[in-house]
């Protein structure tokens, strides 16, 4: 179906075209539609976003509150210390008062597990520092989107936005899917990368989504003299295609959604008016495949 | 724990597919000198609650396959049905929560979680505590 430039265009980035009133009041409720929407998979990844950094605050927290019951002990068998060095070096002091304090220290140390201390303390500091990290690479991943509204177009490499979006949801993607990634070597392309992200992201929850239980979502990209390919497949429950692409199609979609959410729209949307499609395939025997077109070179 | 020489020792099963967390979990739980189980899945922590029946089970919610409603329903209409189960999840919503408690959680406590709190609930389920002490907690919890 042909559309407009203006039906493909981003809300806020593309001037409203079009001399036709009802056309244009189309298109603009539409445009606000698709911006609720994209405000609603935001709200969506917030969700996301929140619960895996809530489990990593949780070790941390969990862990600093062990570290300071051992950081206690330790300040007692300092403590300890210091009487003895006081004692070892105080020439009036005899040989009993060191002993007395030796075996202070010794009881001391069997009290407080300085052994268990010793051996769990540096395997706390890793998980702390894992958690720190997992966080930081969020909350770096957080960044793209959050510049969704005035990224520019750049040369970006896809892949380099895939991981991105992989690292933002993996919260939501583990309790449904292993994901494998087949990235080949593609060249960069003139794009908006972060709203590039945003699509990739209803993509891959969409195809995550249809998995019952536990299942296998495949990232792959490759790239031909023209065009750079990104195809998300799941091993999900074969989708419609039809239905698939009406969910695609802006103009078809309307009467098809009845509440559904307009994920697949707002990934269309975003891909087309980088001047690429996205196509879907079903194959029953295997998965669903979401196929991305972007062209490498703007025409 | 009751320091009278004549306590046994309980079993306590964490369930949670987050690694890390069980492991800080082990660490929290060491002081009440209780035996930690650990599983990485629900199905995991069926299989163990069935053979080693343990007096109390702290459940995570989400975890790739069964989730943590399924487990406690599995749970209750197993041979382990009447062990205490505690939900320890990210999940707050109140929609989840009351599931929870509709499923048969005793208690439902989000993360971050508070140490003493899940200890306090912990010793409370278990038996760990004189009678006063039981009574002054149960103002609390």
């Amino acid at each position: 179906m042909e559309k407009s430039a203006e039906a493909h265009s981003i809300p806020g980035h593309a001037p409203a075209v079009g001399h036709d009133p009802t056309a244009d009041r189309l298109a603009k409720a539409q445009a606000l539609l698709l911006e609720t929407e994209m405000m609603a998979s935001l709200g969506r990844l917030f969700g996301i976003i929140t619960h895996e950094i809530v489990n990593y605050v949780s070790v941390v927290s969990s862990n600093l509150s062990t570290l300071n019951d051992y950081f206690t002990s330790l300040q007692k068998a300092f403590a300890a210390y210091e009487e003895l060095a006081g004692v070892v070096g105080n020439s009036s002091s005899g040989v009993p008062d060191t002993q007395r304090l030796l075996e202070k220290i010794a009881k001391l140390r069997k009290k407080e597990d300085f052994d268990l201390i010793a051996e769990d303390s540096p395997q706390i500091f890793n998980e702390c520092r894992e958690g720190v990290s997992r966080t930081q690479d969020i909350v770096e991943s957080m960044r793209s989107f959050a510049g969704l509204k005035k990224c520019s177009i750049e040369p970006r490499n896809l892949n380099e936005g895939i991981e991105t979006t992989l690292k933002l949801i993996w919260g939501c993607l583990k309790y449904k899917c292993q994901v494998h990634r087949n990235l080949g070597d593609v060249p960069a392309i003139s794009c908006k990368l972060e709203e590039l992200n945003f699509a990739f992201m209803n993509l891959f929850l969409e195809a995550a989504g249809r998995i019952e239980g536990y299942g296998d979502v495949t990232v792959a990209t490759e790239a031909t003299e023209s065009t750079v390919i990104v195809s998300i497949s799941d091993n999900g429950a074969c989708a419609d295609a039809e239905v698939v692409s009406h969910l695609l199609d802006p103009k078809r979609a309307m009467s098809k959604l009845e509440g559904r959410d307009l994920g697949l729209q707002v990934a269309d949307r975003i891909v087309r008016n980088h001047h690429g499609k996205i196509e879907f395939k079903s194959d029953p025997k295997n998965c669903n495949t979401f196929l991305v077109h972007l062209p490498i070179a703007k025409p | 724990m009751l320091d009278d020489g004549t306590t046994k020792k309980k079993m306590i099963l964490c369930v949670d597919d987050d690694e890390n967390l069980l492991s800080a979990l082990r660490r929290l739980l060491r002081p009440l000198q209780h035996h930690v189980l650990t599983a990485k899945s629900a199905e995991e922590a069926i299989l163990l609650a069935s053979n080693k029946r343990p007096d109390l089970v702290l459940m995570d919610l989400n975890m790739p396959g069964m989730d943590g409603f399924e487990a406690i329903k599995r749970l209750k209409a197993s041979g382990v049905h009447d062990v205490p189960v505690v939900m320890l999840t990210g999940d707050s919503a109140p929609n989840d929560i009351m599931r929870g408690y509709s499923e048969g959680c005793v208690y439902y406590i989000t993360k971050p979680f508070n140490n003493d709190y899940v200890i306090n609930i912990v010793q409370y389920l278990i038996g760990d505590l004189s009678e006063e002490e039981r009574l002054s907690l149960e103002q609390q919890l």
